[in-house]
C-alpha cells in the first residue's frame, strides 16, 4: 500500500520532529519544511504532498502567504491543509475565514492537541 | 408814706447766705421758683409771696410759684402779666413798683385792682428780675391790709431779685444742658461701637456703655489714663486683659498729623481673643486738638472669618503650586483660561503668563470652531451628565511641542455665586510613563505566553508518545511518574492559556462569537464533560433547567468555559457522596443559572477576594485541588464583558452556591426567530 506522504511546515525543529516520528510512526511518509519559503520552494519544485500541515507564524514567508502562494498553482490547488498554531485564539477567528477561503480543512491549536489527536485529524481529512 | 431804714449787719449776713443758697441751687427752673418764694417770706418775714416768669420767648411757657395765695389768683396773675402790657406799662423804668393801698391807688386798672382786692389784698410791691437787661419775671410781696412797706424790705428784696433772676438763669440752662446730655447719652449708648472720648493728655473723659462692655470697664474710669490702661491694665481692667500697644501709636499720630487715623488692635479679655477695628478722630479747637473721639468697633468674628480664609487660600495655593499633577482654572463660559499651576507649566512646556486668557481647548489640542467652542471636548461631555463629576477621562492632549502624550484628567465646576462667573477646574496627569509601562506589561504577558506555548507543546507531545507507548514498553512505576509529568505540563499549558485570556480581558481584546445559543445543548455538553471527574469522587451532577429557557445568543464556547469552571470547582470543592446541582431560569430581562454544591464552603473573609486575580482561598480541598486562581476571575470577566453578573453565597460547611445572569437582550425568543426567518 502506497504510504500518504504529509508535508510538515514549522519553524520549530523540536515540533517539527515531534510530529514527523509520530506521523512516521502512524504510517505515514513525511517530509518537512522549516520555513515558509523553503516549503514553497520544495512545492514549486514538483512536490506534490497528500496534506500539508502548515504552521501559521513563521520567520520569512507565513503560513497564509504560503496559502495564497499554492492557490495559484492549479496542480496545489487542491491538497488538503490544515492549519497548526499556537497564535492567540482571537488572531486566529480573525483569519479563520480567510484560511477557509483558501482551502484549508482544519484549524488545531498545538498546544491542545497531541500528537495523537494530529494523526486522527489526518486521518479524518485523507481517508 | 415811705420810710427808709438801713439793713443791719445780721440781715446783710442773712441775705447774703441766703442769696448763696438761692445761687448754689441747682435742681431746674421749677424748684428754684419754689425756693425763692421760701427764701423770699422767710428773709422779708411776709407770709404772702409769688415769683412770676414772664419771659416766654426765654422759657417757652409762663411760671408761677406763690405762697399763700389761691389757686384762681396765680391765674389772675399769669393773665395780667400774659398781657405783657402791664409790665411794659409798669416795669418800663425796671424798677420796684410799691402799691400801699390797692383802693387808692391811681397806677392800676380798675379791673387789676379788682382782681387783687377779690383775692383781699390792700397792698403789694413787684420787684422785676432782670437778665442782660431784660425781665424775665416778677417776684411779689402783698399785705392784706393797705401799709407802708420799709425801704429796707424794698432794699432787700431787690438784691434777692437780682440774685434770683441768675439763679432761674442758671438753672434754666442747668435745665438745658442736663436734657442735651441726657440726648447724647442715649445716643451714645445706643451706638454698637464701643466710644471713649480721651482729652489730648490722654486722660478719659466719657465711654459709653458699649465701650464698657467690649472693654470690660469694671469701675468708673473717668480720668483714667490712656497710658495707664495700657501700660498697666490690671488696674483698669478685668484680669486678664491686655491690649496691644498698637493703640498708643494711633493715638500719638492723630495729636501729630491732627487727622483720623484707624488700626486694629487685638485684646484679650478673660483668655478671649478680641480684634478690634479702632478709629480715632481729633477734636480740634483753635487748631489744637483738645479731645480724641475713639470708636472700637468688635470685628472678632470678621477677623476669624478673614484668618480662616487666608489660611484656606494657603492650603490650597499650596495644594495648586506643589501638586504634581497639572491643574488649570478656566471660565465656564468662554474657556478662558485663569491660571495654571507649575506642574502643568512643565506639563505642556507653557509659561502660565503665555496662556492666560486663552482658550483652554486650544492649548490641550482640542479643534474649535470660530466661536471658540469645541464640539467633541471630552471634558465639557463629562460634565453635561454630572456638573461636578469625579470622572477620570483619559485622551490624547498636545504639549507646545506639538508632541502628543496621554494624559488622565477629571473636571470640577465651581458654580457662580456673588456675580462671579463659574469656573472650571481641571487636574491632568501625565500618563505617558504609565501608559508605556503597563503596554509593556501587557505585551510581555503576552509573549511569554505565546513563547511557552511552544516548548510546552513539545513537552506534551513527546510524553503522549511515551506514555502511549510508541517508542516501546514503560515499567509500571515509569508509567506513574510519566503520567504525573503530564499532568503537571498540563497545568501550565492551562496556565499559560489562562494567562493570555486575562490578557484579552485586560485589554479588551477578547473577542466574543455571538450566535443564537442553546443552554441545554452547552449545559449537557459541559455535564459529559464533567461526568466522569465527578463520579470519581461519587459526585452525581443534577440539572434543573426550565422548559421555556429561550435560545439566546451568546458565545457558546465562552459560555462553556464559564459553566465548566464553575462545574469543576463545584466538584472540587464538594465531598463525596454529594450533588452538585445545576439550575437556569428566565427572570425578566436575564437567564440565571446557578451552580450549588453541598462542600466544604468558603469562610466569610474569602467571600471578599473570590472573584480577584490569583486568589487563592485556602480550606482542606483547596491544596489538594490545585488551579493557578484565575479561573473565576476569567469566569467574572467573560459575565461581565457581555452585560451580566455573577456573585457567590456560601455557607462554611455547608455549602456554596454560585450564581450568574447573562442579559435578555441578547437573548432572541423562539417565536421571533420565527418571525423573523418569515420575513
Amino acid at each position: 500500500m502506497k504510504k500518504n506522504k504529509i508535508f510538515i511546515v514549522e519553524d520549530d525543529a523540536l515540533l517539527s520532529e515531534m510530529y514527523q516520528e509520530k506521523l512516521e510512526m502512524a504510517g505515514f511518509k513525511v517530509d518537512v519544511a522549516f520555513s515558509g519559503k523553503e516549503a514553497l520552494d520544495k512545492l514549486k519544485d514538483g512536490f506534490e504532498p497528500d496534506l500539508i500541515l502548515l504552521d501559521i507564524l513563521m520567520p520569512d514567508v507565513n503560513g497564509f502567504e504560503v496559502l495564497k502562494e499554492m492557490k495559484r498553482e492549479p496542480r496545489l490547488r487542491a491538497v488538503p491543509v490544515i492549519m497548526l498554531t499556537n497564535l492567540g485564539e482571537s488572531k486566529i477567528d480573525m483569519n479563520k475565514e480567510l484560511s477557509y477561503s483558501l482551502g484549508v480543512r482544519d484549524y488545531l491549536i498545538k498546544s491542545k492537541h497531541t500528537p495523537d489527536a494530529v494523526v486522527e485529524k489526518i486521518r479524518q481529512v485523507i481517508v | 408814706m415811705e420810710k427808709i431804714e438801713i439793713l443791719s449787719q445780721n440781715e446783710i449776713n442773712l441775705i447774703i447766705k441766703e442769696s448763696f443758697e438761692i445761687n448754689s441751687f441747682n435742681a431746674g427752673v421749677d424748684e428754684a421758683l419754689k425756693m425763692i418764694v421760701q427764701k423770699v417770706t422767710k428773709i422779708l418775714g411776709v407770709d404772702l409771696c409769688s415769683v412770676i416768669l414772664v419771659n416766654r420767648e426765654r422759657f417757652g411757657s409762663d411760671k408761677i410759684a406763690s405762697q399763700g395765695l389761691s389757686k384762681n389768683f396765680s391765674d389772675f396773675l399769669l393773665e395780667i402779666f400774659f398781657k405783657k402790657k402791664f409790665v411794659d406799662d409798669h416795669f418800663a423804668s425796671k424798677k420796684a413798683l410799691v402799691v400801699n393801698d390797692i383802693s387808692k391807688t391811681q397806677k392800676l386798672q380798675k379791673k387789676i385792682i379788682k382782681g387783687f382786692q377779690e383775692e383781699g389784698i390792700g397792698a403789694f410791691i413787684g420787684i422785676p428780675m432782670i437778665i442782660d437787661n431784660n425781665i424775665i419775671g416778677l417776684i411779689m410781696i402783698y399785705a392784706n391790709k393797705p401799709q407802708l412797706f420799709f425801704a429796707r424790705q424794698i432794699y432787700s428784696l431787690s438784691i434777692l431779685a437780682s440774685q434770683a433772676a441768675i439763679a432761674i438763669h442758671n438753672n434754666f440752662l442747668y435745665e438745658k444742658l442736663k436734657k442735651e446730655k441726657l440726648k447724647l447719652e442715649v445716643i451714645q449708648d445706643s451706638i454698637e461701637d464701643g466710644i471713649i472720648v480721651f482729652d489730648a493728655e490722654g486722660k478719659i473723659l466719657s465711654y459709653n456703655k458699649a465701650a464698657k462692655k467690649l472693654l470690660g470697664f469694671k469701675e468708673n474710669y473717668y480720668g483714667a489714663k490712656r497710658s495707664d490702661i495700657i501700660s498697666s491694665p490690671e488696674e483698669y481692667f478685668n484680669y486678664g486683659f491686655t491690649i496691644d500697644f498698637k493703640i498708643q501709636g494711633t493715638f500719638q499720630k492723630v495729636l501729630r498729623t491732627k487727622k483720623s487715623k484707624s488700626c486694629l488692635v487685638m485684646i484679650k479679655c478673660r483668655k478671649e481673643e478680641k480684634f478690634l477695628q479702632t478709629l480715632m478722630s481729633p477734636i480740634i479747637k483753635n487748631e489744637e486738638v483738645i479731645s480724641v473721639i475713639s470708636s472700637f468697633r468688635d470685628v472678632t468674628s470678621m477677623e476669624k472669618q478673614k484668618n480662616e480664609i487666608v489660611i484656606q487660600r494657603d492650603k490650597w495655593e499650596a495644594i495648586f503650586k506643589n501638586s504634581v499633577d497639572g491643574i488649570m482654572v478656566a471660565y465656564f463660559d468662554n474657556n478662558e483660561i485663569l491660571t495654571i499651576n507649575p506642574s502643568l507649566e512643565k506639563m505642556l512646556g507653557y509659561e502660565e503668563k503665555d496662556i492666560i486668557g486663552k482658550n483652554y481647548h486650544d492649548i490641550l489640542g482640542y479643534k474649535t470652531d470660530n466661536r471658540g467652542k469645541c464640539k467633541n471636548c471630552p471634558i465639557k461631555r463629562t460634565l453635561k451628565k454630572n456638573s461636578s463629576t469625579n470622572k477620570h477621562v483619559e485622551d490624547l492632549l498636545v504639549r507646545r511641542s506639538g508632541e502628543r502624550f496621554w494624559a488622565e484628567f477629571a473636571a470640577t465646576v465651581i458654580k457662580e455665586s456673588f456675580n462671579k462667573r463659574s469656573m472650571i477646574v481641571l487636574t491632568i496627569r501625565d500618563i505617558t510613563n504609565e501608559r508605556q509601562i503597563d503596554q509593556t506589561k501587557k505585551d510581555f504577558i503576552s509573549i511569554v505566553s505565546h513563547e511557552l506555548r511552544t516548548p510546552l507543546t513539545a513537552v506534551k507531545g513527546f510524553l503522549s508518545m511515551i506514555i502511549k507507548g510508541d517508542v516501546g514498553p514503560l515499567e509500571p512505576k515509569q508509567l506513574h511518574f510519566l503520567n504525573r509529568v503530564y499532568q503537571s505540563n498540563e497545568r501550565m499549558v492551562n496556565l499559560v492559556e489562562d494567562l493570555l485570556i486575562i490578557n484579552r480581558l485586560d485589554t479588551h481584546k477578547l473577542t466574543f462569537k455571538l450566535e443564537s445559543t442553546d443552554f441545554s445543548q452547552v449545559l449537557s455538553e459541559v455535564i459529559d464533560e464533567s461526568t466522569l471527574k465527578g463520579l470519581s469522587k461519587q459526585i452525581i451532577l443534577t440539572t434543573n433547567i426550565a422548559e421555556s429557557l429561550p435560545m439566546f445568543v451568546t458565545d457558546a464556547d465562552r459560555l462553556r468555559q464559564v459553566l465548566f469552571n464553575l462545574i469543576d470547582n463545584a466538584i472540587k470543592y464538594s465531598e463525596p457522596n454529594t450533588r452538585v446541582i445545576i439550575t437556569a431560569r428566565k427572570k425578566l430581562n436575564h437567564i440565571k443559572v446557578t451552580v450549588a454544591d453541598s462542600g466544604v464552603g468558603i469562610a466569610k473573609d474569602d467571600m471578599g477576594k473570590l472573584f480577584n486575580k490569583f486568589s487563592r482561598i485556602s480550606n482542606s480541598l483547596s491544596i489538594k485541588g490545585g488551579g493557578s486562581g484565575l479561573g473565576l476571575y476569567i469566569t467574572k470577566g467573560i459575565i461581565k464583558a457581555q452585560g451580566g453578573d455573577i456573585w457567590a453565597e456560601s455557607v462554611p460547611g455547608k455549602g456554596t452556591k454560585f450564581s450568574f445572569t447573562l442579559p435578555i437582550n441578547f437573548c432572541l425568543l423562539n417565536n421571533n426567530n420565527k418571525k423573523k426567518e418569515k420575513l
